[in-house]
């Protein structure tokens, strides 16, 4: 999407992208000559929505390759620059590419060497360089582009292990998430209320204290476009991590996988999902048993325009009817992908699995039922060997709803994994304990039960067509982290200080001085702008359920999300796991 | 930690005697579960490097229902049975492995007699 596309949403998120790509010309910029760019794999797919290849062109890139070991591609150019994520394993191989370009003695071109940090150089990474006796040959600099603009509305730090990375006490995400919403507030202004909840959350805020007072008098002035910045911490709650999700957005990502705002179908095929196409943009938050009925209603209303042309008799009608025909074009184009698409997301969810395992998860979180219940139905599933991470994902959200498992049933769900999937998996399952998603119950009485009242968790009877509560995303249930933030603008968080003390973590309340003219309004009467800041990673459903509060027409909220990265259940405990391979015989 | 690091070998005695380790360190730090594990680990490898040498067929490495799943699958009914009290598996779970298994390997007999 462009800076003018990505600046139609009340915040101007084009802008925050333009300075992030303003960074990674000029430092381009600062080598001279031609360039070939060396891409770490995790970072390839974010930054292109940066800058396009077009662009780079521009400014003397001739050829991009990926990290890989080994020799590099044959290619003279000026300068070489690896671009990566200052990992440890992405050293190693730079090492290795230009000790081998080293041995090689080049093509007779005197080439430089660059490391490009994003979004900024480590210590332990220079080290790494050092050692393996590279850091002579190279310059580092750092490139500080922490967030990636994947709508008007959304916005990524790209960062998927980020919540394992805090169970495991690596801190570094956080860092970058407080210099994210900082550098943030000098390109959007200073936003003058902060809520949060959850001690990776108060751990942020902490940080941007600090950050603003080691700048203090240097206020950005500009003039704000956001109200209130709410802060949550994944940790607080890991129970929406885990329902499928029913939108039609939440399953494409469930079943294919969303990356970088577009989606790879099988056979290859690629599809761009952004809120620039018209039927896209209002079939992604909807129940997916709204998807079909609204497709075939575009279907007829398409080929009722294309009639129109019988009518057209005069001249003048005949020239508004072509006129129309290259919007009509594009409906119609639009239209047959995402029928396909629909249809494969159908095939997926009428499988015998699919629907027990929704029955399952349903039935978890909308009964008060006795813990052991499951534990057949969970046996069935994992005997006809349905994929590990979905078994887990039920077994997880049995315990976190129950706030833990009774002990005789913990141990046998965790046995049945094993025998089931391999003894290798108990590395896993402790992993899974610490991060709070499968333990055994400590045998105090489940919050859940008393949050479900208190926020109006389930819904029965959903209208998924026209629905009247989020909680149509996942069909009975209702994110708790979404009505979470609900209750900031009503009736307060200070009003639901009993249900704020049932969830892990700290919650806080601070307000920053907002210098000159105050939050800006274009309209008397506008809507006020409310960031949501995920620490640890957001469902596409959650997404929804915020977008869906926005276009309330009795809302006085709109909202703008960001996270360190957006995430399905499987993705979720995925990067939670950890596969021994032991090697063959 | 010595249960990781069993993973590393590829030769069955040292992935062996790192088991053997490890159910040490769990016993001290009194992990019952983890202990058992290691234990029902240890106790499937030699069963799998039997059944490896009787059989001359790859067993290593394959869970416990995969274990069982491919005995059955080749007829080795007695030597399911076997794994199946060794390792305590409940009949319901064991009727799963046998409806599966003789399924996908077309023993068509063995599965209408269940």
């Amino acid at each position: 999407m462009s800076q003018a596309e990505l600046n139609t949403g009340r915040v101007k998120v084009g802008d925050i992208r333009e300075v992030g790509r303003q960074e990674f010309l000029d430092l381009l910029d600062q080598f001279p000559g031609t360039k070939v760019l060396v891409w770490d794999p995790a970072l390839t797919g974010p930054m292109g929505l940066v800058a396009e290849f077009s662009v780079l062109k521009e400014h003397e890139v001739v050829k991009m390759f990926p990290l890989s070991p080994g020799p590099l591609p044959a290619i003279s150019a000026d300068n070489v620059v690896f671009i990566t994520r200052p990992s440890l394993s992405c050293m190693d191989i730079i090492a290795d590419n230009i000790k081998q370009e080293e041995c090689r003695g080049g093509s007779g071109v005197k080439t430089d060497f660059h490391v490009l940090f994003v979004p900024r150089k480590s210590l332990l990474c220079e080290k790494r360089l050092v050692q393996a006796g590279v850091f002579g040959s190279l310059s580092c600099s750092s490139l500080p582009v922490y967030m990636f603009p994947l709508d008007t509305d959304l916005l990524s730090m790209e960062l998927p292990t980020a919540y394992g990375d805090l169970v495991t006490g690596d801190l570094t995400s956080l860092h970058y998430a407080a210099t994210a919403l900082t550098r943030m507030q000098a390109v959007t202004g200073v936003i003058p209320r902060i809520y949060g909840k959850g001690t990776a959350a108060a751990q942020v805020f902490d940080l941007m204290v600090r950050m603003k007072r080691e700048t203090c008098g240097q206020e950005p002035q500009v003039r704000s476009q956001i109200d209130t910045l709410v802060i949550l911490d994944r940790g607080v709650d890991l129970i929406s991590t885990l329902p499928t999700q029913l939108t039609y957005e939440g399953l494409i990502d469930e079943m294919f996988g969303i990356q970088c705002a577009s989606v790879r179908l099988p056979e290859d095929k690629t599809v761009p999902l952004s809120s620039q196409e018209e039927l896209y943009q209002e079939l992604r938050g909807l129940n997916f048993n709204a998807v079909g009925p609204t497709l075939s209603r575009k279907a007829k209303n398409i080929s009722a325009q294309f009639e129109e042309r019988h009518e057209a008799r005069t001249v003048r009608e005949i020239k508004q009817f072509v006129d129309k025909l290259p919007g009509m074009q594009t409906a119609k184009l639009s239209l047959a992908t995402h029928t396909t698409v629909a249809e494969l997301v159908k095939e997926k969810i009428d499988s015998e699995e699919f629907l027990s395992m929704l029955e399952l998860e349903q039935s978890i979180l909308s009964g008060g039922a006795d813990g052991g219940k499951y534990l057949e139905e969970v046996e069935d599933l994992a005997c006809t060997m349905a994929p590990l991470s979905r078994l887990l994902r039920l077994i997880c959200l049995q315990s976190v709803v129950n706030s833990g498992l009774k002990p005789k049933l913990y141990d046998q769900y965790r046995r049945l994994v094993l025998q089931t999937y391999g003894h290798s998996w108990l590395i896993t399952l402790d992993q899974l304990a610490a991060a709070g998603l499968l333990v055994q119950s400590p045998g105090t009485r489940p919050s859940y039960s008393i949050l479900r009242k208190r926020l109006g968790l389930i819904m029965d009877n959903v209208d998924e067509q026209n629905p009247a509560d989020i909680a149509y995303v996942h069909s009975v249930y209702g994110p708790l982290s979404v009505k979470l933030v609900m209750q900031v603008e009503s009736p307060g968080w200070r009003n639901i200080r009993d249900v704020l003390d049932l969830l892990p973590g700290p919650s806080f309340e601070d307000t920053q001085q907002v210098g000159g003219q105050g939050v800006a309004r274009d309209r008397v009467g506008e809507k006020k702008v409310v960031l949501v800041f995920f620490v640890g990673g957001v469902t596409m459903a959650e997404v929804a359920a915020l977008r869906f509060l926005s276009q309330q027409e009795e809302s006085n909220v709109e909202y703008l999300v960001s996270t360190t990265s957006v995430i399905t259940g499987n993705t979720f405990i995925e990067s939670l796991s950890t596969k021994l391979e032991a090697p063959a015989f | 930690q010595t249960f990781i690091e069993s993973y590393n070998s590829g030769r069955l005695e040292t992935r062996l005697a790192g088991l053997v380790t490890a159910q040490e360190q769990f016993k001290r730090g009194r992990e019952d579960f983890n202990l058992s594990i290691a234990d029902e680990t240890h106790r499937l490898l030699k069963y799998q490097a039997g059944l490896e040498e009787k059989l001359g067929k790859p067993f290593l490495n394959l869970s416990l229902h995969d274990t069982m799943t491919r005995l059955l699958e080749e007829k080795e009914i007695k030597l399911a049975d076997k794994l199946k009290s060794e390792f305590k598996i409940s009949e319901r779970k064991y009727l799963w492995l046998k409806v599966r298994a003789f399924g996908s390997s077309k023993q068509w007999g063995e599965l209408s007699n269940l």
